[in-house]
Order: C-alpha cells, then structure tokens, then sequence
C-alpha cells in the first residue's frame, strides 16, 4: 500500500516532515518499508495559454505555437497531437531541467526558432503519459509558476499493512493514525451533490439472495457521462500511490478507492439487462469472463453479482467484460457494497484473484462508509466526466451493522502494560482514532467505529492506547518474582555431556535438513514407517529423517566433492517414523568417521580411520556418560558391511555402528572407502547415563604390572580371552588390556598371537611377587584348558 | 643377634643417604668415580655387610640378603642415571628446527547456531527460566487453533506449512510448547522453548524450510509489558554488549495482544546506519507480546487473573548477527572449512 505526503496532507494540518510522519507510522504500526522522495526544480516553469496554433510546412506534425507565459508572448514548435488554442499549459522556459535531467534552451526546427516547450506528464515525472501534451485546470493562472498548480515535491511511503488494518488500506486510515497521534483534526472531503431529475429507484432495483455474503448493497445511477482521459491530477495521483490511470470513470472509482478504503465498481448501465441487480452464489459448473478477459471456472459459493440475466461481477474481486465501461458508454452503475470478509478470501484465494478491492474487502471494509463513498465518487463524476447524478441511492441494508460499544476498565490498563496511563489520555486517544468515549470513574464505554472491525474487545483497546500512547514510553522493568522449583531435564544433561565428550574428541557439530528425498532415507528407514509430506517443496525434501545417517551423509558429500577428505562429524536431532498409524519421533546421536585417523603433520602417522577407532570414540563417549559393561556384537544394521555392530548394555540396545556399504554411499555420491557410520538413540541410552559417580578410593600401594603374549587359534576372539582371565584371574587382578596383536611368519598357520598387559593390585598393601606368579599360572592355565591358548615362545 | 641385625640395617639406610647426599655433589665424571668406589666398590662397607649374610641368624639371612640387593640395584641405577644426566649437560645442544609446526590434533567444535542457541539458552536460564520441549510433529490444534490462528489465516495455507496426514503437521514455530506447557501446569510459568520449526519457504539466502526458534513465555499475576520491555532489553544487553538498545514497534500476532515487533540496535554500526541494518540503524529481531486472552481461554486459565507476555527469535538470524554470515545455506551445507571458524 503506498500513500503520498501531500495527499495525507488534505485530511489535517500535518505539520511535520515526511520523515518524521515516516518514522511516526513505523512507531504506530503502520510500518513504513520504504520512503522516497520526488523532488522536481520547477523554477523555470510557468502556466502559459496557447494563443494561436500553425502547422508548419514540409514537417510531420510540428506545429508553430504562439503561447502566452503571463509577460510575454513566445513562439514555441510542438509536435503533441492535441497541442489547441486555449489550452493551458506547463511550459518550460530556457534554463529549465526536466526531471529527467534535458535542459530547455531555445532551439531550431526547420527554420522556426522555438524558445521554449511545452511539456507532457511524462516530461513532468507526474504520469506515464507522454503522447500528448499536459493540459491544466481552466482556472490555472497564465504566467504563473508552474509550482503554484504542480507538487514540486513529495515523498511516497511504502506502507507493510497488518491484516488486521483493513482501514489504514485507505490514505484517510492512514491521515487519521496521524492525527491521533499528533492531536490533530482529520477533515474529511465534504461531498455536496448536486441531483438530477431522473430517479435511481426507476432505473434499477437491487435483490440480494445471499444476505448473509452480501449484507449491504448500494447503487447509484448517473447518466450523459463522458468517458475519457482522466485529468492530470487525477492520473498523477493515481500514479504515485501505483495503479495505472485508465479513463476517468474507473480512475474516480480507483480514487475514491484509495482515499476511503472502500472498492467501487461501475458498470455500463446500457449492457445490464433487466434493470435490476441480483447477488447470489454462483451454481454449480457456472462461468464467467472477468474484465481482463480471462475465462473463469466458478468454485461452488462464489458470490456473483447479476443483472436480471446474467452474472455481471464476481462479487468484491473483479466485473465481467460483458459490463465493462468503455469510451462508448454514457450512463453508468455504480456499485458501492460490504460483502463478507470470509466470502471474499475463499474466492480470491481460489481463483487466484488478489485484486486491490479483493484485498480491502477481504479483511473488512466498514459497512457503514459505503453511501459516503458512493456519493464522493458521484460528484467527482459529475465534476470530471460531467455526469448528471441521479436522484438517491437504491441501497440493500437488511440488516445494519451497529458500531461495537466495549468497557475499558482503567485498571486493566496498567495491569497489562505497566504503564500509568491518565484515563483523560486514553480517551483522547481512542476518539482520536474515531471512537465515541464517554468517562466514567474507574471506566470508559467506548463506541468503537465500524470502519475497525478488529476492535472487538478491552485487550485490542488496550493496545491501540498502547500503540499510540508509544510503546517507547512503557517502562523498563527487570525485577521479578521467579518460581524455580521446577526441575530441569534430565536429557539435556545428557545430550550436552555427549556434545562436550564428542567436541573434546575432534568432532565437528553438524546441523543437517531434517527433511529428506525417499531415495537417500529408505535405506534407514522401513519404507511402510517412513513419514511422507503431503505437500512437499520438491522430492529432494518430501520425507523426514528416519535417521541421522543420510543427512552426515550429505555432509561428507558435500565435502568430498570439494576436496576436503577427513570428516568427522556428529549430529545430535530428532528422527521420525509413522508406526501403528501414529507418528513418533525421538532423539538420536549420529557420528560418520571418513578419512585420516590423525591430521597429516611432519612427524604423525598417516592412517585412515577405521571401525576401531569409531568402537574407540564410542567407548570414551560411554565412559564420559559413566556407562561400563557397554558391549558390541554382529549387527543387523543391512546399510552397514556384514549387517556392522550392535552396540549393547545389559542386552538393551543403545544403537548400532559399522563400515557403510559402498552402493549405499554411491546414492549420496560418496565413492571412496571406508565411511564409519553409527547411530544411538537417547531414548535407549536415557536414564542409563549419569548414574551418580561414586569415589572410589585411588590406591595407595604400588602395582604389579604383568604382560602375556599368547598364540592361540586365530577363531577365538579377544573378548573369549579377556573373560576368561578376568574369571580366573583372583581378587588382585584390576585391569586386562589387549596390547598387541599379531599374525605373521613366527606364528604357525591358522594362529594369531595376541599380548595382554594385566595389572594387579590390593588396596591394602604391596603385593607380594609370589602371589602374582600364582594368579599368573591360573590364568596361564585356564586359558589353556578353555581356549587352547599357549605362552608365545 | 636380632639387635645386631637391626644395627645392620640401619647402617645400610645410613650408607643410602650419604651416597645420595654425595651423588648430588658430584659434579662430573670423575666424582661419579669416586662415589662409586666409596660405596659401591669392593671395599665400600656395603660389600662388606655382604659377608656378614653367613652370619646372622638363619631365619634372618633372608631379609639381610634381599636388601642389601635391592639397595645395590637401587643405587647402581641412580648412580648411572646420574652419569647420563651430566653427560647429556655437556653434550653440545642438538639443533632443534623450533619452526616445525606444533602436532595439531583435531579440534571439535559447536555448530554456530547451535552456540548461539546456547548462548541464548545460557542467558535466559540466568534470568530465571526453564527449558522445555515439544514435539516437531505437532497437531493443528496446538500449532493453530489453541493460538487463536483462526481457521482461513493465511499462515495456514498449504502454501506456508508442511502438512502431513490428518490434523498432523511440522510446527511452524516453536509456540506449540507454551500451550503444551500451560496444559500441564498452573501458572507461574518462566520458559524457553527452543527448537527446529519448519517452513515451506524455498532455500535463498535468507530462507530455509528447516530452521531453529526459541520462543519464550512468562504467566503469572502483574506480569506486564513492561516486564517483557525488561527481559528484551536484558537479554539484547547481555548477548550484543550494554550499548545495544531495543526498540518495539506495534505489530499483529494472533497470539499477542499487544503485539510488538522487536529491533535492537545495529551493532555493526552502533546505530548510525550501514550495509548490515540498511542505513536504518536498527536490526528487526522477531516478534513479541501480552499473551491474547484467547489463549488463556484455550488453556483454562483465568485471563483476569493472569496475564503474561510471550516472545520469539530466529537462532539463525542471532547466529547471522553473531558472525557476519550473510547466507543461511552456509549453516545447512556444514562444510568443515566453515564449521572449524566458529
């Protein structure tokens, strides 16, 4: 919505800049996007009045002028088609710069010097009409400067108006904010018509089938119009707030428009039939032809407004062609109605209409402001089109809309805002913005304007004081009670024990896009659980996550492809499934390993990560949440090689890990080898982490380390070993280390040789060597009898 | 012959402290020479409590001899380490090429927006509020309906919100949770709720279908505008520095009323206007407000009895003000040349 500062200026003696009016409607609400300024030098224009107009031989269409500027008489050669004796005009004298940055000086054309021009409205920056020459007013005085008729300057606002505000869609909404702010009158535009003999109650007749979509329908006849070029003032205005000036009736319905907020529409009356109007719901399968020419399929409820024969509007969006007022047209209908907000937008919306008057009407035009309306576009008819008004207005209102009278009780003010307000203040501002308000003690009974449909209760009069009273002017308060008994989650320590631990390790943070492509998510996902977007952006985001893995994924792809090769990375979000009909959705903890198990450095080793390293990362994270006894074994997971691990506590799954299979990793574009993926679900891990940490005490003995290489077949896995020490090992044995692993010439075939590093203590003294050597031999012992295990030589 | 035993050994621990005492002193070689001959070498008394073994008591042999060995060994190592010690002193120095880059291990870091909302959280948990969560798949009701949404608002539209199935949908914002919040518990209430929210908005710079929110939310008796003006302010002062101001300008929210849209001041160019604020000075934040009665209504608490305010922000946009970032693509792509910055 735009307004200019020079039309907001006809409503009240605004007296302060533009740019204070800007940053004044910003602070009321009505948001100003933009302000810009329009600044023309004019000082070498005049008003001059075409004395005599002489063709000029040989040359297509110039024409020697004679034009009087007030003091003088100069010849001036002007090729405008309507260039007439008579006509008064904008003429700029040498020295004068166009807008668009020509400078007049005198000039020759085939002989005939012209010492000036006479200017169009597009040379002036006033319209885009540039054809003819610009004509002023009759009482335009000659000689005068062309700044006494003509704005040199004036600002336009950009305003972003909230839905609520169907009445700052009108430049008197937006005059009247002002006003109230700055405590000023607002005058609105006197109408006095002047009737004619013929009788609008005999030329048509109005019926409203639809009472309840059409509450109110208004319309008046006017006749022996002449339809034509709007004025320029009419088209300059009409211009600057950005509608395109089209003939003088539709720009004086636009006008009218623009100024009260309330749409109008003319009709031809000589294509209606029937003489009479009808407002109903379009029938199934009807359609109709809008004035842009377009064919329209009517959704069933769509409000029509007909002749005695036909649909002739689509109610509150756009008229028909079959109606449409044309240069032919001398008599003519003018529609001023209220329809109903809700009616207005389901069409609008489905037929994709988003007219200026849909837009008004479907937020709420005032019921009671539509005879004004009507009247004011009657008169200006009559003074530019030289219409004839016919008696009265044929007006449809059943039932009429009453203003809203609401109690404001004084305390309730403060209470909400914190702010005391003086009550003579509130009502100030309230009848400002157009309420009636009479004080009593400790209330006021406010009757709210029709034209402010959204003031239904105290709270919204609370906060029109509020707003204009300003928000600035609220004080800042920073004491408050608190109630800090609730408990904090428990998860969150979780989760944030995990960030620091994984952090601490060299993980980057990942934050991927919870929505993904069926292609990328099915594999971590049953495709009957995966939950599918009815109305997606596009494929690529059409499901959500069933997993954290795809998006990493992504992450190494991305990296991949740009040349950055180690990656390790870990994302803590919430994954979704639809499960027995019902969505669920939980926290997970993703991690992707790819690349050097160390960064590349002069002195370090360069080897590429692999699943011990992620089964090591795993295990200090379960160590920083204080979980023991964490075991891995075959998994099921199918995106990982051989089905990966199956990460376990008390036979209580946590989450799963493993070495992704390369044609999963080609559907992300991943084409290298080892992608170390795992995944934990927080639900599982849950209350196991954090148990309390309980001291134990740190031992004060010296203890007795003892390394054991043995070779044994190479089918028996470590952890078979370890158990087996760890139960025959005694009291004394603190800690079982795997060291060394090694397979390789020494070793016979079929053998592997794996070194244990033991570690035996007692609490409460030095152990003595001989009680070491007897665990020893124990171990040595049932690790031969239970896996066939031999000391290495 | 126990008391001799025990002159014994109280002569070896006196030995072990001369010769540490001694080692100390020496200063090269030569001295290691000679503290060796004193006390280790052949006539030192130490080889000579060696021939005393065969004369104690038997079931003492044991005890003398185990000493006397631990102590030889003991102070044989101590006197070589000693040598290697002052052989390394007057070794000539090794050139070292201290220029040779430390050995960098991988450092994790936080994703940026995930720090900001740490940030965030950190500060309002200092202001006295809790943390809650909700669902990301939320219901129309709780997305909508109970925030007085009316049924044809346009941010309803197909056009704005994923939908899925039946009433189910991705939370627009992070709002859902007041009312979650509210259902379960009277008033007073003092929370955050941060969270991911999903739009159907096409990712450009400043868009992105996935983003994070935290929305705040205070109920109780005599809470006011002015207590929202208070923790706005608070929380603008202790994120940007002291010197930011915040401005409210009034604004429409179904859910607030008054409703306020909120600025703090460029920080970039401390008001004055430049490229960051586009000359205007300040930065548009997000939204805030009284809460509507309406909602108090849809949780069944009593609007004349209480009132509260409630405030939202984007995280993204935090983290973009936080670190430049002029595009919101940068957060969701996770390149790690761009995640190692932060």
């Amino acid at each position: 919505m735009k307004v200019t500062y020079t039309w907001l200026k006809e409503y009240g003696p605004l007296e302060v800049s533009a740019e204070e009016a800007a940053a004044t409607l910003t602070q009321l609400g009505i948001e100003v996007e933009t302000l810009s300024h329009l600044s023309s030098d004019l000082s070498n224009f005049v008003v001059g009045r075409v004395e005599n107009v002489q063709a000029m031989d040989g040359s297509a269409g110039l024409k020697k002028c004679l034009v009087n500027v007030g003091d003088a008489t100069i010849t001036v050669v002007c090729g405008a088609p309507n260039v007439a004796p008579g006509l008064v005009v904008p003429v700029a004298l040498p020295g004068a710069t166009l807008p668009g940055g020509l400078q007049i000086a005198q000039r020759d054309f085939e002989g005939v010097e012209s010492q000036c021009m006479i200017c169009s409205e597009l040379e002036l920056g006033l319209t885009e009409r540039g054809d003819l020459i610009m004509t002023l007013g009759p009482d335009a005085r000659v000689g005068a400067p062309l700044a006494t008729v003509v704005n040199a300057e004036d600002w336009i606002f950009e305003l972003n108006v909230t839905p609520n505000r169907p009445d700052c869609l009108s430049v008197i909404g937006v005059a009247r904010e002002l006003a109230a702010k700055y405590q000023l009158p607002l005058t609105l535009p006197a109408v006095s018509l002047v009737e004619g003999d013929e009788s609008t109650e005999e030329r048509i007749s109005v019926a409203i089938e639809d009472q309840k979509n059409c509450p109110r329908y208004s319309a008046r006849y006017l006749y022996e119009l002449h339809p034509g070029p709007s004025p320029w003032w009419l088209a300059a205005r009409l211009h600057s707030v950005g509608m395109r000036p089209i003939n003088n009736v539709v720009d004086i319905t636009n006008y009218v428009m623009m100024e009260t907020g309330q749409p109008l529409h003319a009709f031809d009356y000589d294509l209606l039939e029937g003489a009479r109007i009808n407002v109903r719901q379009a029938s199934p399968g009807e359609e109709f032809v809008t004035l842009d020419g377009r064919l329209h399929q009517l959704p069933e409820g769509t409000l029509l407004i007909c002749d005695g024969k036909k649909p002739v509007a689509i109610a509150g969006v756009m008229g028909g062609l079959n109606s449409e007022v044309s240069s032919r047209t001398s008599r003519v209908l003018l529609e001023s109605a209220y329809f109903r907000p809700q009616s207005i937008r389901r069409t609008s919306k489905a037929l994709g209409l988003s007219t200026e008057s849909a837009q008004r009407f479907e937020r709420g035009v005032d019921p009671n402001g539509a005879v004004y309306a009507s009247n004011r576009a009657a008169q200006l008819m009559a003074e530019v089109c030289g219409a004839k008004v016919a008696r009265g207005v044929v007006d449809a209102y059943p039932v009429p809309i009453e203003a809203r009278t609401l109690k404001l009780r004084r305390q309730r003010v403060t209470q909400v805002l914190g702010a005391d307000i003086p009550v003579q203040e509130c009502a100030r501002i309230l009848s400002g913005l157009g309420s009636k308000v009479e004080v009593e003690e400790t209330s006021l009974h406010v009757q709210v304007p029709t034209f402010r449909p959204d003031l239904e209760r105290e709270i919204d009069l609370i906060e029109e004081i509020a707003r204009v009273w300003s928000y600035d002017r609220i004080p800042v308060r920073t004491v408050a009670p608190v109630d800090f008994s609730r408990p904090q989650r428990m998860s969150e320590a979780v989760e944030e024990k995990a960030r620091e631990c994984l952090i601490g390790l060299g993980f980057l943070e990942a934050c991927t896009v919870s929505l993904l492509s069926p292609k990328q998510a099915l594999p971590f996902g049953d495709e009957t659980q995966l939950v599918r977007l009815r109305n997606p952006l596009n494929e690529e985001y059409s499901v959500l996550r069933p997993s954290l893995i795809p998006g990493l994924l992504q992450v190494c792809a991305h990296n991949l492809n740009r040349g950055v090769s180690t990656i390790r990375a870990y994302e803590i979000g919430r994954c979704f499934a639809k499960m027995d009909g019902k969505y669920q959705e939980w926290k997970a903890l993703g991690m992707v390993l790819v690349g050097l198990a160390r960064p590349r450095s002069w002195a370090g080793e360069h080897r590429e990560s692999n699943l011990f390293d992620l089964k090591g990362y795993l295990e200090a994270l379960f160590g920083c949440w204080r979980m023991s006894e964490v075991v891995f074994v075959p998994g099921d997971w199918h995106v990982c090689r051989g089905g990966g691990l199956l990460v376990k506590q008390d036979g209580h799954v946590l989450g799963r890990a493993g070495i992704l299979r390369e044609d999963i990793g080609e559907r992300f574009g991943i084409e290298r080898g080892a992608v170390l993926v795992a995944e934990l679900s927080f639900a599982a891990v849950g209350a196991r982490a954090l148990r309390p940490a309980v001291y134990r005490p740190v031992p004060r003995f010296p203890y007795a380390p003892r390394d054991l290489s043995l070779v044994v077949d190479r089918r028996v896995r470590a952890e078979e070993l370890v158990q087996v020490i760890r139960r025959v090992g005694g009291p004394f044995l603190r800690e079982v280390q795997v060291v060394d692993l090694f397979v390789g010439r020494q070793i016979p075939e079929g053998k592997k040789s794996l070194t244990f590093s033991l570690v035996f203590q007692e609490e409460s003294r030095t152990l003595r060597d001989a009680e070491v050597d007897e665990a020893m031999s124990r171990i040595i012992a049932g690790l031969r009898e239970q896996t066939g295990a031999v000391l290495r030589s | 012959m126990a008391e001799r035993l025990t002159e014994i050994l109280a002569q070896i621990a006196e030995q072990r402290e001369r010769f540490y005492a001694e080692l100390a002193q020496a200063g090269d070689g030569r001295n290691l020479d000679q503290v060796r001959v004193r006390f280790l070498g052949r006539k030192a008394p130490l080889a000579q409590y060696f021939d005393l073994i065969p004369k104690v008591a038997p079931e003492e042999r044991r005890l003398l001899g185990k000493t006397l060995n631990e102590v030889r060994a003991e102070l044989t190592e101590a006197l070589e380490k000693r040598r290697q010690e002052l052989s390394a002193a007057h070794a000539p120095e090794e050139e070292i090429d201290y220029t040779l880059p430390g050995l960098a291990p991988f450092v994790g870091k936080r994703h940026p927006v995930l720090q900001a909302m740490d940030r965030i959280k950190e500060i309002f948990y200092g202001m006295g509020f809790t943390v809650e969560e909700g669902p990301e798949i939320e219901d129309d009701y709780h997305n909508f309906e109970a925030l007085n949404v009316p049924p044809d608002h346009p941010s309803r539209d197909l056009q704005d919100t994923f939908y899925l199935d039946g009433e189910f949908l991705l939370r627009t914002h992070t709002s859902p949770v007041q009312i979650r919040t509210m259902e379960r518990y009277q008033p007073p209430i003092r929370m955050i709720a941060p969270g991911r929210c999903y739009r159907k908005d096409t990712p450009d710079a400043t868009h992105s279908p996935v983003f994070h929110q935290v929305e705040g939310l205070c109920v109780d008796e005599g809470v006011t505008f002015a207590d929202l003006k208070g923790v706005v302010e608070t929380f603008a002062k202790r994120l940007f520095g002291p010197e930011v101001r915040i401005r409210f300008r009034p604004s429409f929210f179904p859910f607030t009323e008054p409703s306020a849209e909120y600025d703090f001041s460029c920080m970039m160019c401390g008001g004055k206007g430049c490229r960051v604020c586009k000359g205007t000075g300040w930065l548009e934040i997000s939204g805030a407000g009284m809460v509507d009665p309406a909602v108090f209504r849809f949780v069944g608490y009593d609007p004349e009895r209480y009132t509260g305010y409630a405030f939202g922000m984007g995280v993204e946009r935090i983290a973009m003000l936080m670190y430049q970032v002029d595009d919101i693509r940068l957060f969701y792509d996770n390149d790690v040349r761009f995640l190692q910055q932060f």
